[in-house]
């Protein structure tokens, strides 16, 4: 597979392929939770702390071998390599741009009967992993300032409009529907108390009825 | 026993035949919102229970408990948003079929085998209702200890890519699930005086990020929709192909009932476990074990054919013994009580007739299941091929309601949110989620099922002969490779062996000799 070719279907060149880096970094975080939860282990009580060390110390043992692998740039294929060659979808992906992939086909699929060129996949929409992360984090911010209620009034309309320039009238549509099913079935069905967030804006329930 | 058989029958009148089908619609519907499974259906329809007579309430409960299973298979498979801890395994093969534009397929199959599974439980709990109590008493904890230990072992073969990743990835989920109060002292481990860790980290809500959460991340990323073959995708035919997909792979529909049925008998086991180790054991046996989480129909079987054959095992002790089997036997067992039946040894002499009808309720409730099931395949299907700037903002509110809805504890949330990231980093580095849930789900029965072992029976807990007769087999498959490459070479006649052997022949042992 071509590196280029990833870059520019991907367009986010460090996505497409995680970096030696990148790869040593993750492997050095799961060291460091797996190292920290083993050593703490010690100092619990004998029944308490057998099964986490049991298992702790050769986790440990392996992680710090992974890094040592991945510091060294010799475990394994990248993930965007393996995901092109692993996931369906991405197989199709690749088909369609020729990039020459070792496609494996999912057991009795009858590759024919699907078509190959991806049809609804507009450049515009494609995020970057950090933007779509910080969409994750804005959505988490809005939820513990507004809560529950004004979270699903507000995160819609504005995911829609600002991530893919939808129309108005599918982005009310879409918000009125999702407001009235989630409020229809977790509060007047099952009566759930949700969380109204910090901010103590008014209470939504009160406005609408 | 025929007789039994017919009293069971008569007592489904239209009446009861009416609110069984309530119970099955309302728990397919439940089912599908992520977060609240086959228990949460329970609690729901308690009260309704209540008001009705005996037969009518335990047929209605009943129906719910056993097909919750069922509906599960749709969202896990179209969108990678599992309704429950049951829907987890389905989303490995399921979700990649989806994304090629197979997710009716995928789903059809799924629900073809859960309602075999569904069956084949039934049937077991027919048969074995004269034997029932030798073989409950024949299996306790130190058996459970070493079938979890062999699902551990196998678990290598979930992951993809990076053997050394996925094992890392499942050492690092059994770590997680020993957050919170050790069982026996009440020892805080890894709580960091944070008292929502106490209970440790909640399986609803890390599945939630790990599978759903990270996959919109990914589908934003991508832009499109879930279908990468867009609107294009054809869905017809697709139904018919899943469902003859069950047939055609009947060994692995077979084999992952009778463990779903196995792990049933078990009791805490849980969903998630029986689907997870019959989706190992399917990747164990399977000739070509490395395609399985890359969207793969036997993998779907494997994992739903168990989830519904698994509440005809937890069947078993509940109505023999009165020990329930799960969670949501045991909301089935105290409903049993409030209706002035008691299980237990007398039910089966007593009420035998009650012990019929719910064995003919799991016949009927998984077949009316399953065909509610495939009229909801092409609407949902064809979500799929919605834009994601459309799909994704309603996925992730309701992912965040379901994560809260279950204990109604903010920090669910939070832990949806955190894993959502976690899975995301996950995938894009090539860890496994699944190796890593599995490790989760596993790690807390296998340390319960230890302790138990050692406390009632020392080491010599290993020397039991059940226990025994495991340990040699996961010896024996794991030493099969092994030993069938030593003895091809044995018979290999002198000389022929010292160049290189036929390709074909080569390749394809090679191919299933793979550890």
């Amino acid at each position: 597979v071509g590196d280029d070719a990833v870059e520019h279907q991907q367009g986010a060149p460090a996505d497409a392929s995680p970096s030696r880096l990148s790869r040593a970094l993750v492997a050095a975080a799961v060291l460091g939770v797996l190292g920290y939860m083993t050593f703490t282990a010690f100092g619990f009580g004998i029944e308490a702390r057998r099964a986490p060390l049991v298992v702790g110390v050769p986790a440990t043992v392996l992680a710090a071998f992974l890094l040592f692998r991945e510091v060294r740039g010799t475990e394994g294929r990248s993930a965007a390599e393996e995901s092109l060659t692993t996931t369906p979808g991405a197989a199709d992906l690749s088909e369609s741009l020729n990039l020459g992939a070792d496609v494996p086909e999912a057991e009795g699929t009858s590759v024919p009967n699907v078509p190959s060129p991806p049809t609804s996949a507009p450049s515009t929409e494609q995020l970057s992993t950090w933007g779509a992360m910080l969409w994750i984090a804005g959505l988490s911010a809005l939820f513990l300032a507004t809560g529950f209620l004004w979270t699903t009034l507000l995160f819609p309309p504005i995911f829609m409009w600002f991530y893919g320039r939808e129309r108005w009238t599918v982005i009310a549509i879409t918000t009125i529907g999702v407001f009235a099913v989630t409020y229809l079935f977790f509060i007047v069905v099952l009566q759930i108390q949700v969380y109204r967030g910090f901010l103590g804006l008014p209470d939504l329930e009160q406005l609408l009825f | 026993m025929f007789d039994g058989m017919l009293e069971g029958l008569a007592q489904l009148t239209p009446e009861v035949f009416a609110y069984m089908i309530l119970g099955i619609i309302v728990s397919t519907i439940i089912v599908i919102i992520p977060g609240l499974g086959g228990l949460f259906a329970l609690a729901v329809m308690l009260p309704l229970a209540f008001t009705l007579e005996p037969v009518q309430g335990i047929a209605m409960l009943v129906a719910v408990s056993v097909v919750s299973g069922t509906g599960n298979t749709i969202t896990s498979v179209l969108f990678g948003v599992p309704g429950s801890p049951g829907g987890v395994a389905s989303i490995l093969d399921g979700y990649p079929m989806a994304r090629k534009g197979l997710g009716a397929r995928a789903v059809a199959a799924g629900i073809g085998a859960s309602v075999v599974g569904g069956l084949v439980g039934a049937a077991f709990l027919a048969v074995l209702l004269p034997v029932m109590r030798p073989l409950v008493l024949a299996l306790g904890a130190p058996e459970f200890f070493v079938m979890i230990m062999i699902a551990l072992i196998f678990m290598a073969y979930v992951g993809q890519g990076s053997l050394l990743r996925s094992i890392v990835a499942g050492g690092l989920g059994l770590m997680l699930s020993f957050v919170g109060l050790e069982q026996s002292t009440a020892t805080q481990r890894f709580t960091f005086d944070v008292l929502y860790l106490w209970n440790g980290i909640q399986l609803v809500p890390m599945m939630i990020g790990l599978f759903a959460i990270a996959e919109m991340i990914e589908l934003m990323k991508q832009g499109g929709s879930i279908s990468q073959t867009g609107a294009k995708t054809s869905m017809k035919g697709q139904v018919g192909q899943g469902l003859r997909d069950v047939g055609r792979h009947w060994k692995t529909t077979a084999q992952s009932s009778a463990t779903g049925l196995w792990v049933g008998i078990a009791p805490g086991m849980g969903d998630a476990a029986a689907q997870f180790i019959a989706y190992t054991q399917a990747a164990r046996s399977s000739k070509h074990p490395e395609k399985f989480g890359t969207g793969i129909v036997e993998g779907i079987i494997a994992s739903d054919a168990a989830t519904n054959s698994k509440e005809g095992g937890a069947l078993i002790p509940t109505l023999a013994f009165g020990i329930p089997g799960s969670s949501s036997m045991a909301v089935l067992l105290a409903a049993f009580v409030a209706f002035g039946i008691r299980p237990g040894a007398d039910m089966l002499v007593s009420n035998v007739h009650i012990v019929w009808m719910i064995i003919w309720i799991l016949v009927f409730g998984n077949l009316i299941a399953g065909l509610v099931c495939l009229s909801f395949i092409k609407p949902f299907a064809k979500l799929t091929t919605v834009r994601a700037s459309v799909l994704v903002p309603p996925i992730l509110v309701i992912c965040l309601f379901g994560s809260y809805a279950t204990t109604n504890n903010i920090g669910d949330v939070w832990v949806a949110l955190v894993f959502g990231l976690v899975g995301y980093l996950m995938k894009v580095y090539g860890y496994s989620r699944a190796t890593l849930l599995i490790g989760f789900v596993l790690g807390e029965l296998l340390e319960r099922n230890y302790l138990l072992s050692m406390r009632l029976f020392g080491l010599e807990f290993l020397l039991r002969p059940i226990t025994m007769g495991l340990i040699a087999l996961a010896v024996f498959i794991l030493a099969w490779p092994v030993i069938r490459r030593t003895y091809r070479s044995l018979r290999r006649p002198k000389g022929a062996g010292s160049g290189a052997p036929p390709a074909e022949t080569d390749t394809s042992e090679a191919s299933q000799d793979r550890p």
